[in-house]
């Protein structure tokens, strides 16, 4: 197994060079090149996943080879290698397969793009920069991969880089990152000067020997970065803008995998974070505050994209409150269903978005396609992407039998049996919350009258390019779920992730009696029920009026109308007086750097001035100055002494 | 040795003096590429009288390659102010010649 | 005194003579004449140096060949305009007291060298006259100086062929005589402008610069 591991990253490396040399040339060849690149790695992370399962409760890493000698300084050593475990097998399998489906689906999605090739040289070079990621043995690689997924995101947020919004939605989408990445390379040196080592199994070794202080320090910083990856509070704010991306790229890198990160490096950092109480409380208050407080901003939120962007922070944050109360197992349960309903829901998005845009342009319509007050009764028009979307929506909320409810319901049984009340509390309230605005979602984008002139517009069912990929992450959100296995505390996803957890928590679980597992089961069923029973009232049956609802409550629906006001906030508080401290620089730049150079420029030019009338042309003066040099030379040398030797 | 060193060496450096205010006193070029001619046969003095004096023929075998250039030299230089002044300015003053003034 | 240094100051006073009128001489055509007595001159002061052989090539090259060239060449061109004008540089007031001085440095050179701290080798009259026999000489350029001499003879090729291209069709070579008039425009032109005496059309731009 251990020798054919490379072929993982770097199959989608090739494609992505191939893509970026010979893509124009190639045409729509290039998304050959990718699904075949991609689905290579996918069979290979199959295969590493067949051989981890074969190898059964085995501890450490499976594989910890190196396979590049990659930096050779004094005491500073790094390879490139690959830690094969079963975390890192889950995260390739999401990776790939998820990675493979957007490929598909971005085909057709992709197919009137000028930038076609482009796309297709992008995408098999984030999923490159993932995989080292997710493969990593060292920080330093881990760091590679991290700020190769940054780069690769940057790109395809700002992949129509025309548009001035998505732009600045790039810009700020790096920038924001490099503030969670500050904090995440000082943790990383911090790691260096205390284990003298970057590589993760003698970092984990000598975990225990380090000062809890100390330790605490390093953990804080790298939970920065992945608050700034994996757009937590109070780094948040890059993911909504991020969807000024193509609706592939939302689903792949800013829903299903890259966003993850943040989450899979604390989950791989368990081992240090196992010994910081301060630092789990801290990642689990982050988590919580994220969830609750990003579901509050999607209940009222308008575009079809930026709903999910909300949801997605919202269920970052459940994975974050799972890694902090301490069920790690639960939280990559989670990331490991929410890739599949989540990238559902935004190839869904996608898929609609496509018609839609299609239709009213085809119309001479110019509303905007990603309202979904624009929307509405798209059921009849395109009904498997209406099929899959529901699926997803149920899946979201936590609905018997699909995967969310499987998940989720880990997560807050977890808080509540580790004596988390409040956090279990805002879990609960979360909950209720994603249930009502994906299905407000749901209800005013298919279901319903339109709200679009139906003689003129006329939306149609995506191809199968686009529609087979929703079917195969339907059939997935479905199934996911059982991967629990029975009962869930022994089941088949904790087994399987045993090597890697139980020895970092210690064998106890707290048990749980199966009278009070049922009430929690049966506390998150209802409560997911009512949100949904509240959206299909006002917005199905309009038997509530929403407009009633906010106009009673007009100031808090202003402040989620507007995100709580957290992008002013910011804007006025950091970006305005970095502004202006960069105009205060520019001008003494300007004038007092560039005034010293432009006057050394002008010194110069005036001595040259000066000078050129030595230049006379005439060579007499030319020989007469070589006689005046003999005469010096001639005179000095009799003034030395010389010729008295 | 029959004649004393310092005679010659004094010879050539009054020689090499008169062709070096040559140069740089006299406008006419033909004048000029004389006095150069001068400054190279003083040299050539003073090579033909060291090689006396230390019994060494590398000398002479110097000056015989001095002569080889100077008649190269003569040959090119003369062929350049021929050109000169049927093609630039059909003049002898060297001091008209400043094309290259800065 | 023994005879030879007598012949020697005799010889050297008539080529300090026939140099300064090298110099200072309206007409070329009277230095070039006096050029070739104090080549002929020195050719004597190189036999009283035991240098027989490069004494004659001194001769044969100079008086014969070089000094006939120069002849040639003012025959060629009209000498009588540049003996009507004045005959020294404007930087004469300079030019001259920078002579005398190294007049002087050199004499003051000469006559501080240390000669007895050099060491002289003691010729027997045999050996200094085969010193710059033909004999020795040859032996000497046809084995130590073999390459030296053979580069020699691919200066004085390279000399031929550059002497013939630069003043055998220069007549015609019309193309060549445009090139330097554009220089020359260009040069009056640049002058011009620094003086500020340009019109405002003729300002040195691009062809197709502006045409208001």
């Amino acid at each position: 197994m251990q020798s054919l591991i490379w072929i993982i990253p770097v199959a989608p490396m090739a494609a992505a060079i191939i893509n970026g040399v010979l893509g124009k040339k190639l045409g729509k060849a290039t998304g050959a090149v990718g699904i075949l690149a991609v689905a290579i790695s996918f069979v290979m992370a199959l295969y590493v996943l067949a051989g981890v399962m074969a190898a059964g409760n085995h501890e450490g890493p499976l594989a910890d080879g190196p396979f590049y000698q990659w930096i050779v300084s004094g005491a500073f050593n790094v390879q490139l290698g690959y830690y094969i475990d079963p975390l890192a097998a889950v995260m390739l399998i999401v990776v790939t397969s998820v990675s493979l489906l957007v490929h598909i689906y971005s085909v057709g999605y992709m197919a009137n793009d000028g930038s076609f090739w482009r796309f297709f040289c992008y995408l098999p070079l984030f999923t490159f920069a993932m995989l080292m990621l997710v493969l990593a043995n060292n920080f330093l690689q881990l760091f590679l991969g991290w700020e190769g997924v940054g780069l690769c995101s940057y790109l395809l947020i700002g992949f129509w880089y025309n548009r001035k919004s998505a732009s600045d939605a790039a810009m700020k989408a790096f920038i924001v990152n490099r503030v969670g990445d500050f904090g995440f390379t000082i943790g990383i040196i911090l790691i260096w000067l205390t284990f003298g080592s970057l590589s993760f199994t003698t970092v984990f070794d000598k975990a225990s020997t380090v000062e809890v202080g100390f330790l605490t320090m390093i953990t804080l910083l790298l939970f920065v970065g992945a608050c700034g990856k994996s757009a937590q509070i109070p780094l948040y704010t890059w993911l909504p803008d991020a969807m000024e991306g193509p609706t592939p790229v939302s689903a792949l890198i800013h829903a299903a995998t890259m966003v993850t990160a943040g989450v899979y490096m604390v989950a791989r950092m368990y081992p240090l974070f196992i010994h910081t109480p301060v630092t789990l409380s801290v990642v689990a208050w982050v988590g919580g505050i994220t969830a609750i407080f990003a579901a509050s901003i999607g209940l009222v939120q308008n575009d079809i994209k930026r709903i999910l962007a909300y949801s997605t922070v919202s269920q970052l944050g459940y994975m974050f409150l799972a890694l902090g109360v301490v069920v790690p197992v639960s939280g990559i349960f989670h990331l490991f269903t929410h890739a599949f309903f989540k990238g559902l829901l935004f190839l869904g998005a996608g898929s609609v978005i496509h018609s839609v845009e299609h239709a009213f342009e085809h119309a001479g319509v110019h509303d905007d396609p990603q309202n979904i007050q624009n929307m509405g009764g798209l059921r009849r028009y395109m009904p498997w992407t209406a099929g899959t979307f529901l699926i997803a929506c149920l899946a979201i909320s936590g609905i018997f039998p699909f995967a969310g409810f499987w998940s989720k319901d880990e997560i807050l049984t977890g808080a509540f049996v580790n004596g988390q009340y409040a956090l279990y509390a805002i879990g609960l309230v979360t909950a209720m919350m994603t249930a009502f605005y994906m299905f407000r979602e749901y209800f005013l984008v298919f279901e319903g009258t339109p709200r679009f002139d139906t003689h003129h517009v006329h939306p149609h069912e995506s191809p199968w390019w686009m529609v087979g990929p929703l079917a195969v992450l339907a059939l997935l959100s479905l199934v996911a779920g059982f991967a629990v296995g029975a009962p869930p505390e022994h089941g088949l996803f904790r087994n399987f992730l045993d090597p890697v957890f139980a020895p970092v928590l210690g064998a106890e679980h707290p048990e749980t009696a199966f009278v009070e597992t049922l009430i929690l089961i049966g506390a998150s069923l209802l409560i997911a029920v009512i949100g949904i029973y509240i959206a299909m009232m006002m917005y199905l049956r309009r038997a509530w009026s929403p407009q009633a609802v906010s106009a009673r409550f007009p100031r808090l629906y202003d402040l989620l109308y507007h995100k709580w006001y957290l992008d002013e906030i910011y804007d006025a508080a950091i970006v305005q007086p970095t502004l202006a401290f960069a105009r205060f620089l520019w001008g003494f730049d300007s004038g007092v750097i560039d005034g010293m150079v432009n006057g050394v420029g002008a010194l110069i030019r005036w001595l040259g001035q000066g000078l050129r009338r030595l230049q006379t042309g005439s060579v007499g003066n030319y020989a007469l100055g070589m006689s005046l040099g003999l005469l010096v030379i001639l005179g000095s040398l009799l003034l030395s002494g010389t010729f008295h030797g | 040795m029959s004649v004393p060193l310092n005679y010659a060496l004094a010879l050539a450096a009054v020689l090499f003096v008169t062709g070096l205010a040559g140069v740089i006193l006299r406008r006419n070029i033909l004048i000029i590429f004389m006095s150069i001619e001068l400054m190279l046969n003083a040299t050539n003095l003073n090579l033909v009288a060291f090689s006396r004096y230390f019994g060494n023929v590398n000398g002479q075998i110097f000056v015989f390659f001095v002569l080889v250039v100077a008649a190269a030299e003569a040959a090119v230089g003369l062929a350049i102010i021929v050109s000169l002044v049927r093609h630039y300015k059909d003049s002898l003053n060297g001091d008209e010649f400043n094309l290259l003034k800065g | 005194m023994n005879a030879p240094t007598a012949v020697f100051i005799v010889l050297a006073a008539v080529a300090v003579v026939s140099s300064l009128n090298v110099i200072l001489r309206r007409n070329p055509v009277h230095s070039a004449i006096f050029l070739a007595l104090t080549i002929l001159c020195l050719a004597g002061e190189f036999v009283l140096l035991n240098a027989e052989f490069i004494a004659a090539t001194e001769v044969i090259v100079y008086a014969g060949a070089i000094i006939v060239l120069f002849l040639f060449t003012m025959m060629l061109l009209d000498i009588r305009g540049g003996m009507r004008t004045r005959q020294f540089q404007n930087q004469f007031g300079l030019a001259a007291p920078i002579a005398v001085l190294l007049v002087a440095l050199l004499g003051a050179a000469v006559g501080a060298i240390n000669i007895s701290g050099l060491p002289a080798a003691a010729l027997s009259t045999l050996q200094a006259a085969q010193l710059g026999s033909v004999q020795n000489l040859g032996q000497e350029l046809y084995s130590n100086f073999l390459l030296p001499f053979e580069l020699a003879s691919l200066v004085l090729t390279v000399g031929l062929i550059g002497a013939i291209g630069l003043a055998g069709h220069g007549a015609e070579d019309r193309e060549e005589q445009v090139r330097i008039e554009e220089a020359l425009e260009f040069d009056t032109k640049v002058r011009a402008k620094e003086g500020g005496h340009l019109e405002p059309e003729e300002e040195l731009v691009p062809a197709g610069g502006h045409h208001a």
